[in-house]
């Protein structure tokens, strides 16, 4: 049976999702002859082209389907993900090709397949994947039909030739799950099986072997994953399990993630005109719950759908028309126990929310020649005011996962009068942008090497328009290093860093770009952050929120900091920055 | 080979360290060294390839992995020429590509240089299996 096979993440995504929709690929045009995938299969105990042909179409569907799967299995903490994308592009190529082949020869369209994925192979996993069907081809030659035997030796063949292809094979990847295949194949042939039980044997060796790869590949392990390839490799095969039980493949299996993942704080922002109720409701289903049916069931009342799971607990998260606010409630009243039910306007809520900062109001300071002229790299327009105020005369877009270029440093100051120009990168990651801005221009430039915004402002605090340029930079050199900067977002991932854990959609505090601090709500990670800062030996607290926040909670939260420590003098300002909750400095 | 440790001086990159207790210099054999075990890593290489007609006729495929790569110094950036093998089958552009990246990551994690560009010489193919 094809339960949901634990995959280690799966993310649903809407048209609402925080983070917008993730780019849609077209499936090739349903080839005529499929029959209706709720029929099964009779058994047989051949494949010949045509069914293969419709095997492998089964199985790039539900690739295709479940590609975001595939994607959102990173290494990095960066969500840079495109193994499910490659893998589904290089089966399409090959899908096209097969396509066009209407023989009833096994052998021949493997061959077709083969070829399909060379040339259309995207990425390593792609590649690979390549291989796979290479030697697949090779082995199957001109054989009318597969059976038990040529299976088993179709598969020792792939793992083969896969392995051939590189040097060093790192174990733990989709290269292992291949190989596992391939032994499994060859049990299931010595034992006497026949398809479709093949078939069935082979995915479950491919979803262990997938369960395995973090105990053969730590990275894996460190960041929580399994590996993507062997999981798309792993997706395929048991898109053509699912066909040959008659089972849908359009549709992904979802999971439910963890309670302290759902961050409905975000879902706020996306309110869509007519959604003007916000209901949560906690419940225990009084059997297991049909995810599939009650997503279902909850779109046809509203929108943002967000379900997490904790023990028996589950959490349900909607926006819906107000005359139809109760229907949720009714509706999971029916499936168990409610056990909390919140409901807030949210065409209330949006009417408190501050409009987005206008930056045409900011002014810079402006310079003449022989003057010094300072350039700061500001994420967010609440910054760069700040920046403006202390007398910056340009501004780069840019910081966290938006590094600017050397160009872009170069043409925010090249237009300037001024010879003599300081940059203050506020990142680490841009420094040596800045740095590399000397050798591009006839200026004199010095860079601040401010890692964060705080230090970026201390060093604005020294600057002076006048007077050599050394000295001055001397100056703001040293004003850095009396800060203490701190920085609280969400993490993307499950992690262990530092001796610290962090679990995905934790609040995560760094304290001059190192982690210290991780807490399940805002309020209880700024506290835990400003105490690792040491704010008790200090005077002046200074809160810059981003664009997550509201005024109305960056306000309340900062009136919990004021009471918390009130033997310091606490300020509030609006930086605007995305991704960071708060940047704030100690001093 | 063009990143001869004899030749001193030109062939090492300085880097200022940020703390300033003293400098730190990388020979660009070290660079070399590190960027055929990222190429060498990459699915469908297959081998590194020697330089030189002598070398190549002796050995197809470089004995010192080193020889597979030469660095040089373009206004303060890395620009590396990297000579592979690789093997028959694969789609060569995606498998140079992949080299390209794994060689650039690898390279600007470890020693934080800049790499302006990555060169991919594809020197020839093995064939382990004729279609």
């Amino acid at each position: 049976m094809s339960t949901f096979r634990g995959c280690a993440l799966a993310i649903r995504i809407d048209d609402t999702h925080p983070f917008g929709r993730m780019p849609e690929m077209t499936l090739p045009s349903h080839p005529k002859d499929l029959p209706p995938t709720t029929v099964p299969i009779p058994p047989a105990s051949t494949i010949d082209g045509k069914l293969l042909k419709k095997l492998v179409y089964a199985g790039l569907t539900w690739l295709n389907t479940n590609q975001q799967t595939i994607n959102s299995l990173n290494v990095f903490p960066v969500p840079d993900g495109d193994t499910g994308t490659n893998m589904s592009l290089t089966m399409q190529a090959a899908w096209q090709e097969v396509a066009k082949n209407d023989s009833a020869n096994a052998g021949q369209i493997a061959h077709s397949i083969a070829h399909g994925a060379l040339m259309g192979a995207r990425g390593n996993s792609g590649v690979i994947f390549s291989q796979i069907w290479r030697g697949i081809a090779r082995s199957l030659d001109a054989q009318n039909e597969i059976d038990a035997g040529l299976f088993a030796r179709a598969w020792k063949e792939a793992r083969e030739t896969a392995y051939k292809g590189v040097v060093r094979p790192v174990e733990g990847t989709i290269l292992t799950v291949a190989s596992d295949i391939a032994t499994a194949a060859e049990k299931a042939r010595c034992e006497g099986c026949h398809f479709p039980e093949l078939i069935f044997r082979v995915v479950d060796a491919a979803d262990q072997s997938v369960q395995r790869t973090p105990e053969l590949l730590p990275v894996l392990h460190q960041a929580g994953v399994v590996d993507a390839g062997g999981k798309g490799l792993f997706f395929f095969l048991e898109g053509m399990q699912r066909y040959l039980e008659g089972k849908p493949l359009d549709k992904p299996l979802m999971s439910v993630p963890p309670l302290s993942s759902l961050d409905l704080s975000l879902a706020e922002e996306f309110v869509e005109e007519g959604q003007d109720f916000e209901i949560v409701v906690d419940f225990i289903p009084s059997a297991p719950l049909d995810l599939q049916h009650f997503y279902a069931s909850l779109e046809h009342m509203g929108t943002s759908i967000q379900i997490g799971q904790g023990d028996d607990l589950y959490r349900m998260h909607i926006h819906v028309p107000t005359d139809k606010r109760y229907e949720p409630i009714d509706f999971i009243l029916q499936l168990g126990t409610v056990s909390k039910v919140a409901m807030e306007n949210l065409q209330e809520q949006t009417s408190l929310h501050h409009k987005k900062p206008d930056s045409s109001d900011i002014v810079f300071r402006k310079v003449q020649s022989g003057q010094i002229a300072a350039v700061a790299v500001s994420p967010g327009t609440g910054l760069t005011r700040v920046f403006a105020s202390l007398g910056i005369s340009a501004v780069v877009p840019g910081g966290q996962s938006m590094n600017p270029s050397t160009q872009e440093i170069l043409n925010a100051f090249s237009e300037l009068p001024a010879e003599k120009i300081i940059i203050l990168p506020n990142n680490k990651n841009i420094i040596m942008a800045a740095e590399q801005t000397k050798a591009l221009t006839k200026k004199q430039i010095a860079v601040i090497p401010s890692r964060t915004i705080p230090q970026g402002i201390a060093a604005m605090l020294a600057f002076q328009n006048d007077g050599e340029l050394e000295a001055v930079r001397q100056a703001m050199n040293k004003a850095i290093d009396g800060i203490q900067s701190g920085e609280l977002t969400l993490a993307t991932r499950s992690v262990e860093m530092n001796g610290v854990r962090v679990a995905e959609g934790q609040f995560i505090g760094m304290l001059n770009g190192t982690l210290v601090t991780t807490g399940n709500t805002l309020e209880e990670s700024l506290m835990k952050l400003l105490r690792k800062m040491g704010v008790e030996n200090h005077e002046l607290v200074t809160l810059y929120w981003g664009e997550r926040l509201t005024h109305q909670s960056a306000n309340q939260l900062t009136d919990k900091v004021r009471a918390a420590f009130p033997a310091q003098q606490v300020e509030s300002y609006e930086g605007g920055q995305p991704h960071y909750f708060f940047i704030l400095s100690v001093e | 080979m063009r990143s001869n440790p004899e030749r001193k001086g030109k062939n090492r990159m300085k880097r200022e360290p940020e703390i300033s207790l003293g400098s730190i210099r990388i020979s660009l054999h070290a660079v070399s060294a590190l960027a055929s075990q990222a190429a060498l890593s990459s699915y469908g290489v297959v081998g590194m390839a020697a330089r030189g007609w002598f070398e190549s006729w002796m050995h197809p495929t470089a004995k010192d992995p080193r020889q597979g790569v030469d660095v040089h110094i373009v206004k303060d950036k890395l620009s590396l020429d990297v000579y592979v093998i690789l093997e028959y089958g694969t789609r060569i552009s995606t498998v140079a590509d992949s080299v390209a990246h794994a060689v650039r990551y690898t390279v600007e994690k470890a020693f934080h240089l800049p790499v302006e560009a990555v060169n991919v010489h594809v020197q020839g193919l093995r064939v382990s299996n004729p279609d």
